[in-house]
């Protein structure tokens, strides 16, 4: 076999399931030694339970460094496939124009490894900052809006739908020549006003747009004195501070959503 | 090619075989991948070698050189037959180049049919590889599989299909030195990367853990190698 793999130019022996052949193993690099033979084995394993099965057990057993050991991911391409079996043709048509934006963007983070090794942590550490930027933004146009519909239902009423609302001369002027000349902390005012909101959910709204301010004015907000990007603490760029932050924009939601609700109305 | 039992197989699927036998042998081995399987037998077929149950693929065999041409057929019998338009399977004894499946692909297209997988020759040569049976029925070779093959032993499908993504794990293996272990959750294609290689004369699988026999196979491949 030696002189057989030599002339083939393979020399390995590769044992499948290989947690289940510990024995086997055993035998191969006894024969190896015996007939002194030069083939390499290449076991494979499950990743399994370390305890019980896989590759620790088969280091042990074979004797191997950990630099010998190499983990074999699911194919991306693979669980694509099966994702893309299980949606839509439309659904299908934009996650395709999803993942082209985000190559388009740089916002790619599977990608990574069609990156430049050097620049890689910078690459993702700049995608995770605008994933950050964009939620943050969407949540304070959103809460924005919230608070248009507030005021437009206080001097509308709730009769007519925004579309119908919206026919009206009116209407349309009141949005251009007064909601659209207030900055959000002004319709906070005019909305607590209108109707008294839980100090929770105003002292949010408040640090949103401070938050917003920093992040919209400034490429390294984390050097603002009265805009620092943290949430209780926590840096709005960590995965804590991204899940206080959803936790906080979710009860504002709710005091909106749920306004007539007992969620909504909290003593102020 | 190392394995000398895996080059008889192929080199028996390239010379002419008896059609009717090889449409059985193709619905028997593809039976694992598709259970409801059954073949068709005779000029009744409106152009189906096997059907499966409900709306599942049917099979179309094929071992002359016109794949398309074939293949065209019948599915034409199937639809004049008055058949509709499905999901088909195609087992074929000739080897297919990537633009010969595309073509087929295209045609099955065009006559509205969705053809779910091809199975040329190396894939038909991977599954009669541990099917003594339909060695002998089909192709009437008595060899059983070397304890050191290139055809891994394994209830997964084997399908022909080149590797995608895989560059990093493919240099490492080939480039590395010494007893190597690569790991993985089940499914992420450990053994279908390792058997890619294989088939590239990068290495065999041992697929017997009878120590007698493995002694044997290796010091046999040992003297034989001596005399080279």
């Amino acid at each position: 076999m030696r002189t057989r793999f030599r002339k083939q130019q393979s020399k390995v022996v590769i044992v499948d399931d290989a947690h289940f052949k510990t024995e086997l193993l055993t035998r191969l690099k006894q024969l190896r030694r015996e007939i002194n033979a030069e083939f390499d084995i290449v076991a494979t394993s499950w990743t399994g339970d370390k305890a019980v099965y896989g590759r620790w057990r088969l280091i042990l057993w074979i004797k191997i460094t950990q630099a010998s050991v190499r983990s074999l991911a699911l194919n991306r391409l693979r669980l694509l496939c099966r994702m893309s079996s299980k949606l839509t043709a439309k659904q299908n048509l934009i996650l395709g124009e999803i993942r082209k934006l985000a190559e388009v963007f740089g916002m790619d983070y599977e990608n990574i490894l069609d990156y430049d090794p050097d620049s890689r942590t910078t690459m993702l550490e700049v995608m995770k900052n605008k994933m950050i930027r964009g939620q943050v933004i969407i949540w304070y146009t959103l809460v924005d809006e919230y608070l248009n519909m507030e005021i437009c239902q206080y001097f509308f009423g709730k009769k007519r739908s925004f579309p119908q609302l919206w026919k009206t001369k009116r209407f349309q002027l009141f949005n251009y020549h007064v909601l659209e000349e207030l900055y959000p902390l002004q319709k906070l005012r005019l909305v607590r006003a209108i109707r008294p909101l839980p100090k929770t959910v105003v002292r949010t709204i408040e640090s949103l747009n401070a938050l917003r301010n920093g992040l919209a004015h400034s490429f390294f907000p984390e050097n603002l004195k009265k805009s620092k990007p943290t949430r209780k603490g926590k840096s709005i760029f960590s995965a804590e501070g991204g899940q206080l932050f959803m936790e906080d924009m979710h009860d504002v939601s709710n005091c909106f959503i749920f306004k007539d609700s007992d969620l909504g109305i909290a003593s102020p | 090619m190392a394995d000398q039992f895996y080059e008889e197989i192929t080199n028996a699927l390239a010379r002419e075989l008896d059609k009717d036998r090889f449409e059985l042998c193709a619905a028997s081995l593809l039976r694992k991948e598709f259970p409801t399987l059954v073949p068709i037998r005779g000029g009744t077929d409106s152009g189906m070698d096997g059907v499966t149950a409900g709306d599942g693929p049917f099979l179309v065999c094929t071992t002359g050189r016109d794949v398309i041409r074939n293949l065209t057929g019948s599915l034409k019998s199937y639809l004049s037959s008055g058949g509709t338009p499905g999901s088909l399977i195609l087992a074929t004894s000739q080897e297919l180049s990537q633009t010969r499946r595309r073509n087929l692909q295209k045609r099955s297209r065009d006559l509205g049919f969705s053809l779910l997988q091809i199975y040329p020759r190396a894939a038909m040569a991977e599954r009669l590889y541990h099917e003594p049976r339909w060695c002998k029925d089909l192709l009437d070779l008595t060899g059983r599989p070397s304890v050191l093959t290139v055809v891994p032993l394994t209830d997964r499908p084997l399908i022909d299909q080149s590797l995608v993504g895989r560059d990093e794990e493919i240099k490492w293996l080939l480039e590395s030195q010494g007893d190597r272990v690569l790991t993985g959750q089940p499914g992420s294609g450990k053994t279908s990367l390792l058997r890619q290689l294989a088939l590239r004369d990068w290495g065999l699988f041992v697929i017997d853990d009878d120590p007698a026999a493995i002694a044997n196979a290796v010091s046999q491949a040992t003297i034989q190698g001596s005399h080279c």
